[in-house]
């Protein structure tokens, strides 16, 4: 189905199940309204703690609810919503306070308010520290798995806390269908936390891999290869992700997102690039062959197979970018493809452009143009020079270029910048594909 | 459009349509409270407290004074002031002083397993205060 079909009846399904709670007020046996903003206030309370709720729903990882827009986008969406939550949440309370201010007292001394509204307050701060936490992982230097462990557990206190509120207090709910879609809402949340945090290890630890080769690459990178263990493995589409747990049980939560960068094979092996980058990547280079490995996977949509009638494909990789697009380049010699491609990337130095012999070995086997771009070069570099320019494109990429499709991978602002270009020379945006994958 | 200004765009056009769909809940949501204290007009405008051509009863006062310093309108209304979750309006129709009383000093005893705290920590000058305050909130 086209993405955008299914993004509109998903959109529309979201906004219905947000909505619902409120919504039934209308129609099921309620109090007296309580005047204009105070039914403004009650509403935004409602609608806030099923987009909390939805929340859980969104990240996690639904292959095939996910699959026509890629699960990268649907991260991108939790992390945008959560904004547009805690303005609505917000809103709750401070209206409230400015239609009656005795009400404050409640907010600012959470000791000496009743219990049910004392939950609520907690229940907001835990969401501003979750936000906070989340915005500014790298300023305050959290660690991705402390920050990925304690983003689950403040997210269900959150919620408890809200969900506790609004039994608590438990205006507008007196209602037996209002009551039960709240009860239904709740033990949703439940399966799905049970789903993701107990079912999906469980399923993942009887499908075991193992590691088979970690060998060095250029700029500090690693290959990494994992063999499935008495199964099959599963299959992907070049440029897909996994995400991987390294030496950990799969319930602990250590695992990490990464490009698949071999080719699909039979056997099921799967291999990734790594570049050390100060946390568990800097580990790689240590695990010793043999050691167990679950990979959760595929995801993504950032594929070439998803447009197999492009006339060529180019590849714009900035860093480690690489990794999604050595899987699409490696399939495509294999198949022993005939259409032009081209590969730029964007580079400090020579000696730091990963996969350097390969890009060069595939650009022999299949009708390949490789252009490093590097900022400083050496001094005998006749290659080019800086940054990848709109220029450079226009000048490489051949008269039929509307009828290729390009890959996008790399740090955000040579994204943008790539996607600023590529619509300079008039491609069309559909054919213009990015993975998002710095995602907190 | 790139894919996360489209998520972007998505997501805070959501929020933004929520709050408006929960606007447009509250303006067919029933009309606010229409109920109100004809005898206690000084509660909507303070200002009358002091009108010397209509002198409000001190210990009426003093009981609008209690009212306030506990903060009642965290979960009490009157007047439409304060939380419509349980108005007050015509308290004083349905319930004797005496009931009054307990209601506020030990409500179990009235209606045993209520969710309502005790305020047994106010002294009998400021219950009776209280009190005349409520006993003044009739229907007109």
């Amino acid at each position: 189905m086209n993405p955008l079909v299914s993004g509109a009846i998903w959109l529309s399904f979201y906004l219905g199940i947000v909505l619902a709670p409120v919504a039934l007020l209308l129609v099921a046996p309620t109090p007296p309204g309580g005047g204009f903003w105070w039914d403004v206030s009650m509403g935004l309370g409602f609608a806030g703690l099923t987009m909390m709720a939805v929340q859980f729903v969104l990240t996690a990882r639904f292959k095939r609810a996910t699959a026509p827009f890629g699960i990268d986008v649907i991260y991108a969406f939790h992390r945008y919503l959560a904004y547009a939550l805690l303005a609505i949440i917000l809103l709750h309370p401070l209206i409230l306070v400015l239609r009656d201010p005795a009400q404050l007292s409640a907010i600012i001394t959470p000791w000496d308010a009743p219990l049910e509204v004392s939950a609520g307050t907690a229940s907001l701060f835990l969401l501003l520290v979750i936000v906070g936490a989340s915005v500014f992982r790298k300023p305050l230097r959290i660690p991705y798995e402390a920050w990925r462990a304690t983003h689950l557990f403040l997210s269900i206190g959150a919620i408890g806390f809200a969900f506790y509120h609004l039994w608590g207090v438990s205006y507008y709910t007196e209602a037996s269908a209002v009551r039960g879609l709240w009860v239904l809402i709740g033990f949703s949340i439940g399966a799905v936390v049970f789903y993701v945090r107990l079912l999906r290890p469980w399923r993942l630890l009887h499908k075991p891999f193992r590691v088979v080769d970690v060998r060095p690459e250029l700029a500090d990178c690693w290959t990494l290869a994992v063999e499935p263990v008495g199964h099959e493995g599963f299959l992907y589409e070049p440029g897909q992700f996994a995400w991987l747990t390294v030496d950990r049980s799969p319930f602990f939560m250590q695992e990490h997102p990464f490009s698949i960068a071999s080719s699909p094979h039979p056997s099921g092996r799967l291999e990734f690039v790594i570049k050390e980058l100060g946390d568990f990547t800097s580990t790689v280079g240590q695990i010793p062959p043999g050691t167990v490995a679950y990979a959760d996977g595929p995801y993504g949509s950032f594929s070439m197979d998803r447009h197999p009638e492009a006339a060529g494909y180019v590849f714009l990789a900035g860093g480690i970018g690489i990794a999604p697009m050595i899987s699409m380049l490696r399939t495509l010699a294999e198949r022993e493809d005939e259409r032009p491609h081209l590969v730029f990337t964007g580079h400090s130095k020579w000696d730091r452009v990963p996969l350097r012999e390969e890009l060069s070995d595939l650009s022999e086997r299949i009708d390949l143009q490789v252009i490093h771009v590097l900022e400083e070069p050496p001094d005998d570099w006749d290659g080019e020079e800086g940054w990848i320019t709109a220029e450079m494109l226009d000048r490489y990429l051949p008269p039929e270029r509307h009828e290729f499709h390009y890959f996008i991978c790399g740090p955000v602002p040579m994204i943008r910048a790539m996607e600023t270009f590529l619509k300079e020379l008039e491609v069309a945006p559909g054919h213009v594909h990015t993975e998002l994958f710095d995602m907190v | 459009m790139n894919r996360e200004t489209a998520a972007a765009v998505t997501a805070l056009n959501s929020g933004l349509l929520i709050f408006l769909a929960v606007v447009l809940f509250a303006l067919v949501n029933h009309p606010g409270p229409t109920a109100t204290a004809a005898a206690a007009p000084w509660v909507a405008e303070p200002a009358l407290l002091d009108d010397p051509d209509d002198p409000v009863d001190p210990q009426v006062e003093r009981g609008w004074g209690v009212y306030q310093a506990e903060r009642c309108s965290a979960c009490h209304s009157v007047a439409g002031q304060g939380s419509p979750r349980y108005p007050l309006d015509g308290v004083a129709d349905r319930l004797s002083a005496q009931e009054l009383r307990l209601w506020v000093v030990d409500p179990q005893e009235i209606r045993p397993g209520v969710r309502k705290r005790p305020y047994d920590h106010l002294s009998e000058e400021e219950v009776e205060a209280l009190v005349a305050f409520l006993e003044i909130l009739v229907e007109p």
